[in-house]
């Protein structure tokens, strides 16, 4: 039996449709169909100068706009030689953690919902909804946020900002225990999660798997700690990494990242110096010739941009480097033998946007 | 005036057997509206959110207003159904319903047909909801409706086993087959669950009945985020708002019957038997909806396995200690 | 890493154009085009390098030829390869790498629906964002992007 799941269904978040041939319950093979979302990003990019292009990135991960923000300005900075001012980096890293969070809450409560499990989507919206009060105050907008400028950030932060996030983070420490209660003891969710889907590590590494995917599977790839940009090598955090590949795996792992990022905004919030966010630029901006790239953890996985210039002022050619299109790029893999109802906990762990996969 | 009313429908037997019809089918079909926004409530409480409010005091209405819509809505007929099957689906699933609601004592002689295998009777009679489900999976020419209807099937049958052994049990262990008869029982002897044997029949029901209503953990034939609605899926207005009343008026009787077999029915002190019945029914439909909203949803293997090689062993062991325990 | 980079020399020789030590753990290659496919399994197998993990592919069009980007991570000794090459737009045929590292099976699916680079040895090249039945290869620098070109039609249906 031939079964289309998507492009509208309740659990491919988004517009993903997946030709799956059935034999009852079972799997049999299962063709990925995407582009529904395609706007051609990359080439409207050529056609602008290179900072007009930082609003275009909000719409590829729309679960972490800021990230793909800080990938792109990161590129341009790259290309142009730019210096980014130290107070600006701690508050890139800063909202990038805090956007990490908001984008793990969305996992947690949508992989909740597609296990069966409606009450930990409210909850998780429920603190989701802090942080982006959080990122609305500093950035003015909740979704494409938009805040990221070549060569800093447009504005420093709000006053008393700090302790409100500190507050949260406080907050959020108890609730994370919550979430433990509801879901990660619960017997009904392991047996649901614990042996799925499994992606050994040779394959992830063949696959060119990254972020919380490659984690689980054992390899210890965050750029973060790979290649830290930013001052993410003056904090200290922990990069958790589990063995077993499986959906328990992913999901344990996007849960310790949840707490560790608390971790690396307390840090930041205390060692955060005073000074500019922002370096001057000349106001039309002609990078020299070559070919630059930029790496970015976001909350998927490796996000990189690739640009090409000819000295002009619009690129020649910008790629993205989505790490949804990545990861998904396995999935075909992964189904083969698995049941229908492994299916939304195998897509949800994976945690694909469309925004990004078809750019 | 009261006498004249009685004198009249004993002369006219028909035309009681049809008043208790009309009043059945039509408690059948407001039962779920109650139920209904009992359960949204409950999950708004329990999700940490309000629940409706603006439709009457406290959006008591919300319901009803719902009722209303899906009344006025356009009745879809997918193109390549079974015209039949698809129409008459959701009335089976709701005649089942009455039928069963037919036999039950709410209080000492409120009971629209006194039957002295009720027991029987009702276990006959709410497999037609099996029958319905797979009815409509299977004509709405829809593949996620037919892997609803099929695991529906396999789920409902396997769970009707270890269900049916469970009261078996209360049977022997009363010597009636009769709900009334097994009321009285309790009302002399004290509630069934308070007896060792029944203690375990109760916990099997009790899962077997989460099973059987289609709530969570077992609620795969109309798993939402994977068969987009199951069973279901094809239907509209008025046919698909008969398939969830009488999902929900189910979710009442099946605790009602329980109330019956374990919890002495109507028995109780002080308040007036019929208080008693509504309570302790509201109670268990509150487990069962704190149930509902706190689990995920278990795999079709896993429900399968859970039934045939733990729930049917476990309930004939008991079934033989209630045979040995119970009144010759 | 000295070591690796002039095993790679000796080994390929004149086929390397051009070489670039970026940093301690970065190095840029540009390789020939027709040798696109063996360095690529070199640096996979060769214990030196280990190059284990296809991070990016990706090409692009100067208008004149078409570049092709290939960046590959070692999850051994965390160190960053990009190898640069470039094919004439005339006839844009290159090595498929999707044999090697399944991870690049879909970025050159996507260079083939955009750029029209024809992978040769890849499974299953055909478009993967755009329509099967697209006209043309729109991120060319000389597509002209005409809706009446490409009319706009719902999906298909499967069976």
């Amino acid at each position: 039996m031939v079964i289309n799941v998507g492009p509208q269904h309740p659990s491919t978040h988004g517009v993903l449709r997946l030709i799956l041939t059935l034999d009852g319950e079972q799997i049999l093979a299962c063709e990925p169909v995407i582009g529904y979302l395609h706007r051609g990003l990359e080439k409207m990019m050529e056609r602008r100068p290179y900072r007009h292009n930082i609003p275009f990135t909000d719409r590829l991960d729309y679960l972490a706009a800021l990230s793909n923000n800080l990938a792109i300005c990161q590129c341009i900075e790259r290309l142009g030689g730019v210096e980014v001012p130290e107070r600006a980096q701690y508050i890139r890293v800063l909202l990038m953690e805090l956007q990490r969070i908001a984008s793990h809450l969305v996992f947690l409560g949508t992989f909740g919902t597609d296990l069966g499990a409606t009450t930990m989507f409210l909850y998780a919206f429920r603190e989701r909804e802090m942080v982006l009060d959080l990122l609305e105050e500093c950035t003015g907008a909740r979704l494409t946020y938009n805040w990221v400028r070549v060569g800093g950030v447009p504005d420093d932060l709000p006053e008393g900002f700090g302790q409100k996030v500190l507050d949260f983070v406080k907050l959020f420490r108890q609730r994370i225990e919550e979430y433990d209660m509801l879901l990660t003891r619960n017997r009904i969710f392991r047996s649901r999660t614990q042996g799925i889907g499994v992606i050994p590590k040779e394959t992830a590494l063949a696959y060119g798997c990254s972020g919380p995917v490659a984690r689980a599977s054992g390899i210890p790839y965050d750029i973060r700690k790979v290649a830290p940009y930013e001052v993410y090598n003056r904090v200290e955090f922990d990069v958790p990494v589990f063995e077993d590949g499986d959906v328990w795996a992913r999901y344990l792992v996007r849960m310790e990242e949840l707490r560790q990022s608390l971790r690396i905004i307390e840090q930041v919030l205390r060692d955060m110096p005073d000074g500019p966010v922002q370096t001057k630029l000349p106001k039309i901006f002609k990078p020299p010739a070559g070919i630059a790239y930029s790496r970015v953890e976001s909350p998927r996985g490796e996000l990189s941009f690739m640009m090409v210039s000819d000295g002009g002022a619009n690129p020649v050619r910008v790629h993205i480097r989505a790490p949804s299109f990545v990861n998904l790029s396995v999935l075909p893999r992964l189904l083969e033998g698995a049941k229908v109802a492994d299916l939304v906990a195998i897509l949800g762990s994976i945690d694909v946007v469309l925004g990004e996969i078809d750019r | 005036m009261i006498e004249a009313i009685t004198q009249f429908f004993t002369q006219h037997p028909l035309l009681w057997a049809f008043v208790k019809a009309v009043v059945l089918a039509s408690f059948t079909l407001v039962i779920p509206l109650a139920v209904i926004y009992v359960e949204r409530k409950i999950a708004g409480f329990i999700q940490s959110r309000l629940g409706p409010l603006h439709v009457g005091p406290q959006g008591t209405f919300q319901t009803a207003a719902d009722a209303l819509k899906l009344l006025l809505k356009e009745d879809i007929v997918p193109e390549g159904a079974d015209k039949r099957f698809f129409y008459l689906a959701p009335y089976i699933a709701f005649v089942s319903t009455v039928l069963c609601f037919m036999v039950l004592p709410f209080a000492p002689g409120w009971v629209a047909l006194e039957m002295n295998v009720a027991v029987l009777f009702i276990i006959g009679v709410s497999l037609f909801n099996v029958v319905s489900i797979l009815m409509a999976g299977w004509s709405s020419n829809n593949k996620y409706s037919l892997l609803g209807g099929l695991r529906a099937v396999a789920q409902l049958l396997s769970y009707e086993i270890p269900m049916v052994l469970s009261v078996l049990a209360v049977v022997f262990y009363t010597g009636s087959l009769s709900l009334t008869g097994i009321i009285e029982y309790q009302v002399k002897h004290g509630w069934n669950i308070w007896h060792p044997p029944i203690m375990i029949a109760a916990l099997i029901y009790f899962i077997c009945a989460l099973a059987e209503i289609n709530r969570t953990p077992f609620d795969l034939p109309e798993a939402e985020s994977e068969l987009v609605s199951g069973f279901n899926t094809e239907y509209s207005g008025m046919r698909f708002a008969f398939f969830f009343a009488s999902e929900f008026a189910n979710n009442f009787f099946i605790t009602a019957f329980a109330a019956a077999l374990f919890f002495g029915g109507w028995d109780g002190p002080v308040l007036p038997p019929i208080v008693w019945t509504f309570l302790k029914v509201f109670v268990m439909i509150f487990v069962f909806m704190w149930l509902r909203w706190t689990p995920p949803r278990l795999r079709i293997d896993q429900i399968l396995r859970f039934a045939w090689q733990l729930l049917v062993p476990v309930s004939l062991a008991n079934l033989l200690f209630a045979i040995a325990l119970g009144v010759r | 890493m000295n070591q690796a980079i002039e095993n790679l020399l000796q080994r390929f020789g004149e086929a390397v154009h051009e070489w670039k030590l970026v940093s301690p753990n970065e190095v840029h290659l540009t390789v020939s085009a027709s040798h696109w496919r063996e360095v690529a399994q070199y640096l996979r197998d060769d214990p030196l390098w280990q190059m284990d993990y296809p991070a990016d592919l990706t090409v692009w069009d100067t208008g004149n030829e078409f570049g092709v980007y290939l960046r590959l991570w070692c999850s051994v000794y965390n160190r960053n390869v990009i190898v640069l090459t470039s094919i004439p737009r005339e006839e844009p045929r290159i090595a498929s790498l999707a044999t090697l590292y399944p991870g690049v099976d879909w970025h050159e699916r996507e260079m083939y629906d955009m750029y029209g680079v024809i992978f040769e040895g890849h499974p299953n090249l055909k478009r993967i964002l755009l329509p099967d039945d697209w006209e043309g290869f729109p991120f060319r620098k000389d597509y002209v992007a005409e809706p009446s070109g490409n009319p706009l039609h719902g999906p298909q249906p499967v069976n």
